[in-house]
């Protein structure tokens, strides 16, 4: 998989760097929504990995502030609605907007774990592509951890202005496609409330634990 | 753990014979079914886990504490660069005969230069890693999944990466049952090795889903059809992610929620939702 993909990209695996250079243009209509987009990401990957490495930061300062990227960068109102997709039209409006809050509070802790996690790894951000509906993909690499270098890809939509990661794909496995097949499935067993209380039960129990 | 093999082998030879019935025919609701094993799949899924819990990440944790993380990651790239035979033959099959020749050249630089493998100068030349194995490959020859199928102790698979799984283990020294007459427990290292290695992951998993099993499954589904379809990052512009409709929020999603009439994928018969 990884040759291919190299091998066509036509160049040598280590100068990527030049490739994020050129890849970025995607139809000329597009390519300035591109770059934006992909700077996005760069100040995204910069401020986390900043706050990572921050030495004067305690791990719970650095956990907040994590889940504080999180906030401002994660379009959350979009992603709670791509994850309940055609189940939205099942919660009321309490139900949507208990949802939302729970859902947002379960992705910044998951973003926030990577304190405990983190061990030295970089990320090389790369190409951008403009998909047909105006999003846009960006791909990084997270290199040097104990495990073999992985892609991520970030999927971008502006809204209100702003350029929001709705969506992240790790070696081709998208997140949101997974939390809608989970939430689906757990809409289908115990109802809209029964998910509701099983995220916050869940968020409950790691805001305890990363707290203490 | 040949014994096992024994067992498998059984079992396996069993459900590839009944692969072609077992192709889920779609429901009324015109919705495939995504998991008619389900039922025994979560008992061997809790099977699986209860083995992490008890044996497999204890192992880890201590194989973890006795060894410096250096050794463990060269460690697990001498054990990836054994499994050249079955990235060689799997790349063959599907036709890449080029990266049957950078893997055999790989195998080469980083067996002698790399000392036995344990570091990885073929990478640094800009030899790059295939990652192809006969599932892949029997994928690739047409063959269709069949149904999601959690095996014991080796996780989440189907008949057909099943059977890919006999010839991978078959052709890689460290997981054929007939190494361990001569290293005993060289598998069993490489698995306690891998499981250490991982155990980030692992543990991330764990926390950020919602139904663990769920979430497997469909990680497990997705990561397969990907490394099946080899795209780069340009082809996948043309499939516009994982699905249709991923990225897409429904026109009349504002509506009110008291109108949930037939719509088309909307999920169950009301019969078999739960109450809340």
């Amino acid at each position: 998989m990884e040759a291919g993909r190299r091998a066509r990209t036509g160049g040598l695996l280590l100068g990527l760097a030049a490739l994020a250079a050129t890849a970025s243009a995607a139809s000329p209509a597009s390519a300035e929504a591109v770059a934006e987009a992909r700077q996005v990401v760069v100040e995204t990957v910069q401020s986390v990995l900043g706050i990572l490495r921050d030495r004067a930061l305690s791990d719970d300062d650095k956990r907040q502030r994590i889940e504080q990227v999180a906030y401002q960068r994660f379009d959350f109102p979009t992603v709670s609605r791509l994850v309940l997709a055609r189940n939205w039209r099942r919660l009321t409006p309490r139900q949507r907007e208990e949802f939302t809050q729970e859902f947002k509070q379960h992705l910044s802790l998951t973003y926030g774990k990577n304190v405990e996690r983190y061990a030295d790894e970089d990320v090389a951000v790369d190409q951008a592509r403009a998909e047909s509906n105006g999003d846009v993909t960006v791909r990084t690499r997270v290199l040097g951890g104990a495990a073999e270098a992985y892609l991520v890809d970030y999927r971008l939509r502006r809204g209100g202005g702003e350029w929001g990661i709705i969506d992240v794909i790790v070696e081709g496995v998208s997140l949101l496609q997974n939390f809608r097949t989970q939430t689906q499935e757990l809409i289908q067993d115990v109802g809209p409330e029964g998910l509701i209380e099983k995220l916050r039960k869940k968020n409950e129990a790691r805001s305890a634990s990363a707290g203490g | 753990m040949s014994r096992t093999w024994t067992r498998l082998g059984g079992a396996l030879g069993a459900l590839l014979l009944l692969g072609g019935c077992l192709s889920p025919p779609p429901g009324p609701d015109g919705r495939v079914d995504p998991d008619p094993l389900q039922g025994s799949n979560r008992a061997v899924f809790g099977f699986n886990e209860g083995v992490d819990r008890w044996v497999l990440n204890p192992l880890a944790e201590g194989w973890e504490f006795v060894t410096p993380k250096q050794l463990r990651v060269a460690l697990d790239k001498a054990f990836f660069n054994l499994g050249f035979l079955d990235r060689f033959f799997s790349n063959l099959g599907q036709g890449k005969p080029k990266y049957a020749g950078t893997e055999t050249l790989r195998f080469l630089v980083n067996t002698t230069l790399g000392l036995a493998g344990l570091f990885d100068p073929a990478s640094r030349f800009g030899i790059p890693r295939t990652d192809e194995d006969f599932g892949q490959m029997f994928a690739v020859w047409g063959l269709g999944s069949g149904p999601y199928w959690v095996l014991p102790l080796f996780g989440p698979s189907n008949p057909r990466d099943a059977w890919g799984l006999l010839f991978d283990s078959a052709l890689n020294p460290v997981s054929n049952p007939a190494t361990g007459l001569v290293v005993p427990g060289l598998g069993l290292l490489a698995t306690v090795n891998r499981r250490a290695i991982l155990d980030p992951q692992i543990e991330s998993l764990r926390e950020s889903s919602v139904d663990l099993y769920v979430a497997v499954r469909d990680g497990y589904r997705q990561r397969r059809e990907a490394q099946i379809a080899d795209r780069d990052f340009e082809e996948e512009r043309a499939l516009d992610g994982p699905s249709d409709d991923l990225y897409e929020v429904p026109e009349d999603l504002e509506d009110s929620p008291q109108d949930e009439g037939g719509i088309p994928g909307d999920g169950e018969p009301a019969s078999r939702r739960g109450g809340s």
